[in-house]
């Protein structure tokens, strides 16, 4: 199945699982979402952004999370 | 990766017109921002109470007009996106009521009016608190091993519940008939780590460095050195009961469904009694059915597979391969035998245990050593056990080893969503007497 394009709003956390992960906590369903590959920039506890994102439903990783963002464009928001 | 992108673009023409709709859409928000200085406009309305989403967005007067009498005031929550045919957002209004007494009412109307889809209360989309993870301090370990020398034996805390230095007294002059394999399907194994070189057997150069850190800590909690004066102890008490092989299935955490059955098979193919897996992803009729052959596969060829149950705290029904026929899944409890927080649920897993996932000590690369969360590390104390199990009793089964760690295993505080938690001392027992 080909990665869906979304938009998201949300929070940037720390994950303490399998070594550690960023995520991003989506505000309009609270769902999280693992980032792949996230920027140095956005990799702050507590960030707010605005950013279109691929999500990606089948990824196999050692996470184990359900689901996976790869954010396109992102806008930190105040 | 950015190749991955172009290829994903070129394979799917409706991106290529999304694609230049998003970037224009963001040029637009950041100009509006530059000039009206007004970067906070992706904010909810804070001081609004509702949000609405309505089923048409044109009806929004239709929404004024019903809550007039209220002297509510209805905003757009997200004005700024422009392309709805890649975002419900717009559909999204904030409804913002001075009198607090009447939000239910106003809530009921708007349900009764037909025009929403949803209504919430605006703190529903406030985000939960950061779950505070359940991680404890070594340094209220207090107990000691007296059969083992591993300096930092005394950080495992699983062993002191899995009655380790009971078994490790027991067995350490027992002679087992084989030396079972266990293969650690995973991001690479530190195959000179000092903790693991001894008891590594490499299959190929190419996976005998980790490309993470995840692989060298799963290998030592499922056959580090151990009464080596050195790190940390497994199972493997004398060295002569298991060995560790790496296959590179997850190169730097992430690959493919594909590239998990190829190492499946090739383990199978190169003798592995267990097949260690702590990794996973969400499932679906077609990969349960790809896994499962594979499984069925390794199955056959002598391999019994563990599997971690995996780490979104919801059903692992939800995952593969924790929801395969044929493998073992393992859910994560913590010091206290509770369910992890992030650990999967087991209830509808036909093969399930539980074993220790939380804050747990072992090798990564570089002769280093870090203690780290998930079902990732519950899985290899598994199948560590299922390996010694094996090296006494070459031919078991995965039914009857499951019979085993299921019928000697302890309760945890949530045995129905965990499964019973592993005692490898008395599920040894079953084996040799």
């Amino acid at each position: 199945m080909d990665p869906e394009i979304k938009l998201f709003v949300g929070t940037i956390s720390f994950e303490d699982l399998e070594g550690g992960y960023w995520a991003l906590t989506d505000e309009k369903n609270n769902e999280k979402y693992m980032v792949r590959d996230i920027s140095e920039e956005l990799k702050k506890e507590n960030l707010r952004i605005a950013a279109i994102g691929q999500e990606f439903s089948n990824e196999m990783s050692i996470y184990m999370v359900s689901k996976v963002v790869k954010l396109i464009q992102y806008r930190i928001l105040k | 990766m950015k190749r991955s992108v172009v290829n994903f673009i070129f394979k799917n023409k409706q991106i290529l017109l999304i694609i230049p709709a998003l970037f224009l859409l963001f040029i637009i928000l950041t100009i509006r921002s530059c000039i009206s200085d007004r970067s906070d406009s992706f904010e909810f309305d804070k001081s609004a109470e509702l949000l609405v989403d309505l089923k048409d967005k044109d009806q929004v007067d239709k929404l004024e007009d019903l809550l007039k009498k209220y002297n509510a005031k209805v905003l757009q929550a997200f004005p700024q996106v422009q392309d709805a045919d890649i975002t419900e957002l717009d559909d999204y209004y904030t409804v913002d009521v001075e009198d607090q007494s009447v939000v239910a009412k106003i809530i009921d109307e708007i349900n009764n009016s037909g025009l929403a889809d949803e209504v919430e209360y605006n703190e529903t989309y406030k985000l939960s608190p950061i779950e505070q993870k359940t991680e404890e301090s070594d340094e209220n370990s207090n107990f000691k091993l007296n059969s083992l020398n591993d300096p930092f034996v005394s950080k495992l805390w699983g062993f002191e519940l899995m009655d380790i230095d009971n078994l490790s007294s027991e067995i350490v002059s027992a002679k087992p008939k084989k030396k079972a394999k266990i293969f650690i399907l995973d991001t690479g194994i530190d195959a000179d780590h000092e903790d693991i070189s001894d008891n590594y057997v490499s299959l190929s150069k190419k996976y005998d460095e980790d490309t993470g850190l995840h692989g060298t800590h799963c290998a030592g909690i499922a056959g580090a050195v151990s009464n080596n004066k050195k790190g940390i102890a497994s199972l493997n008490f004398t060295g002569d009961f298991t060995s560790i092989t790496s296959i590179t299935v997850l190169p730097g955490g992430f690959g493919t469904q594909e590239a998990i059955i190829d190492g499946i098979i090739l383990a199978a193919d190169n003798g592995a009694d267990v097949i260690s897996m702590s990794l996973g992803g969400p499932s679906s009729d077609k990969r349960q059915r790809a896994y499962e052959q594979a499984i069925e596969y390794a199955n056959k060829k002598g391999a019994i597979i563990v599997v971690a149950a995996g780490n979104a705290n919801e059903n692992a029904l939800k995952h593969v391969p924790a929801s395969c026929k044929g493998v073992i899944t393992v859910s994560a409890v913590d010091k206290s035998l509770n369910k992890a927080s992030f650990s999967n649920t087991v209830e509808d897993i036909e093969l399930k245990v539980a074993a220790p996932g939380v804050n747990i000590f072992s090798t990564t690369p570089n002769d280093e050593y870090k203690s780290l969360n998930g079902t990732s590390m519950a899985t290899p104390y598994v199948s560590g056990l299922i390996g010694l199990m094996k090296s006494f009793k070459p031919k078991l089964t995965t039914a009857e080893a499951y019979r085993i760690l299921n019928s000697t295993g302890i309760d945890t505080k949530d045995t129905r969503k965990t499964g019973k938690f592993i005692q490898p001392y008395v599920a040894l027992s079953k084996i040799l007497r």
